[in-house]
Parts: C-alpha cells; structure tokens; sequence
C-alpha cells in the first residue's frame, strides 16, 4: 500500500503490507537520523521501532497534508526528547549570539585581532579529520539544534518541512541551525580543528 | 564588499547556508560579497565542510539493514497482529 493510502483509510486495519511499506521506505532514514542525533544503534532501533508504533496506533492524525516521512521525522524527534529529558539537562547556547557578535567590530567587518577565526588554506582540514572530532561535539548540542541541523545536512529537508517535523516557526528553526552551526564550528576550532 | 557586510554574511550562511530568497539583488550582493571578502569565503566554507562531514559520517555509517528491519517487522507484526 503506498504510503499516501494510509493516511486514506486511517480506520483500515493494519496489515503486513502497510507494515512492510513503512520499514522499506522509511526504516533506514529514521534510523540514520537517530544516528546523527547522537544515540548508539540499539537507542536508535529502539527510537524507529517506537515511532512506527506511535504512528501505526495514532495514524488518524496524519491528515496528508505533510509528506509522511516529515510526519515520521517529527514522532521521532518527540520521541528522542522524552529520552533526553529522562537523562537529565541539556545543555544551553544562550552565549552564542554574544560570541558571534564579538567576533566583528562595529562596521560589521571581522575582527582582524581574532587571527585564530581563520587558518592558513594549508592548514584546512579533511573532512575526515573534522569526523573524529565532530561527535565530541555535537554532544555538546541540545537536542532540538542537533535535530534541525541533522535533517537539514543529512536529510535535505526544506525549511518547510523543517518546521513541520520539529512544529516551530521558520524564524525559530533559523536561530536552531545559526546557533547550532556556530556552536560546532567553535567546538571544532577549540580542538584545534580548522573546518575550512 | 557588495552592499553587505560581514557579519550579515556570516549570519546568512550559518542561518540559511545560502542567500535566502530575497530577490535578485539581494542574492547578487550576497556573491559579490562571497567573492571579495577571502574571510566570509573561509568562514562560508567551514560551515560547508562542517555540514559535509556529519552528513558523511551519518549516511556512510555501515548498517546491518536487513537484521534492524526484520527485528522491526516482527516487532511491528506482533504488536500488531493481522486481522482475523
């Protein structure tokens, strides 16, 4: 059944084939996504198999007007909080803004005295060498920046859909992923990563 | 540099990673100012790799697919039992 007809007849029972044609389509970017939001295989299998059930049993609600994979991406963001609330606090990046404005003087150009903002081009790193250090990182990030900054850079997402999956306004998910991108360029430059 | 300045810049790309679509002109200083300033170019392209490694990281990251998605199918088929 493609997934557009389930939304179609919500009441129908569930059956194999819907089954089957929410983990083929769906399984493995759900499960790439809990990835990037830092969880371990087995709480990001976990995290997929309560979002299909989530899904399955409330699929009333899933009035089309989204795709269902948006739809899918924000059961699993919900889901993902109420675990990071169960682990206790999160950490904040309300000193972001103030860091970022600090780096440039008052005509808006960079600040030359922050030599240490920019590297020489030879001294640019790999992609792979950021990699290593970027999962310290990220850790670093509270759950929704992660989330906003994963669907967008791993999914592709659309601001749109962004906003439909994490239900926030697009002036909202622009401060997630400003503040979010900031925090782990200045994370990686602290490691002695130069991303550029 | 262009009818930008950095800091505009800056928060450009680490809000929307490209100009937003504010209109030709807008998008037209937004090069202009990408082409001449080398530390806004750096500093775009940090913000670029950084997005480039974790979507490598994720999407390159070995899965056994076909052992998660059976655990999930009987998972989802016993939760979840046909109509009888």
């Amino acid at each position: 059944m493609p997934s557009m007809e389930i939304a179609e007849h919500p009441s129908a029972p569930v059956d194999d084939e819907v089954i089957e044609t929410l983990i083929e389509r769906h399984s493995e970017h759900l499960l790439r996504t809990a990835l990037g939001l830092g969880f371990d295989s087995s709480v990001a299998e976990e995290l997929v198999q309560d979002t299909f059930v989530t899904f399955l049993e409330a699929r009333q609600r899933f009035e089309g007007r989204a795709k269902l994979s948006t739809f899918l991406f924000g059961i699993l963001y919900n889901k993902a909080r109420e675990m990071r609330r169960a682990q206790g606090k999160e950490p904040s990046l309300d000193a972001i803004e103030e860091k970022f404005d600090g780096k440039f003087i008052a005509d808006g150009h960079w600040n030359p005295a922050l030599a240490e903002e920019f590297s020489e081009p030879e001294k640019g790193c790999h992609v792979a060498e950021i990699t290593l250090r970027l999962t310290q990182c990220l850790e670093g990030l509270p759950l929704a920046h992660r989330m906003a900054f994963t669907l967008k850079e791993v999914q592709g997402l659309s601001t749109p859909a962004l906003c439909e999956a994490l239900e926030t306004t697009a002036n909202h998910l622009g401060v997630l992923l400003f503040r979010g991108r900031n925090a782990l360029r200045d994370c990686l430059k602290a490691k002695g990563i130069h991303p550029g | 540099m262009g009818d930008i300045d950095c800091r505009r810049f800056a928060r450009q790309v680490a809000t929307h990673g490209t100009p937003q679509a504010e209109g030709p002109l807008a998008t037209f200083h937004y090069y202009v100012h990408w082409m001449l300033c080398a530390f806004c170019r750096q500093y775009w392209r940090d913000m670029k790799n950084i997005g480039e490694a974790h979507r490598s990281k994720i999407t390159e990251q070995p899965l056994d697919l076909p052992t998660i998605q059976g655990r999930l199918r009987h998972h989802l088929k016993t939760r979840f039992p046909p109509p009888s």
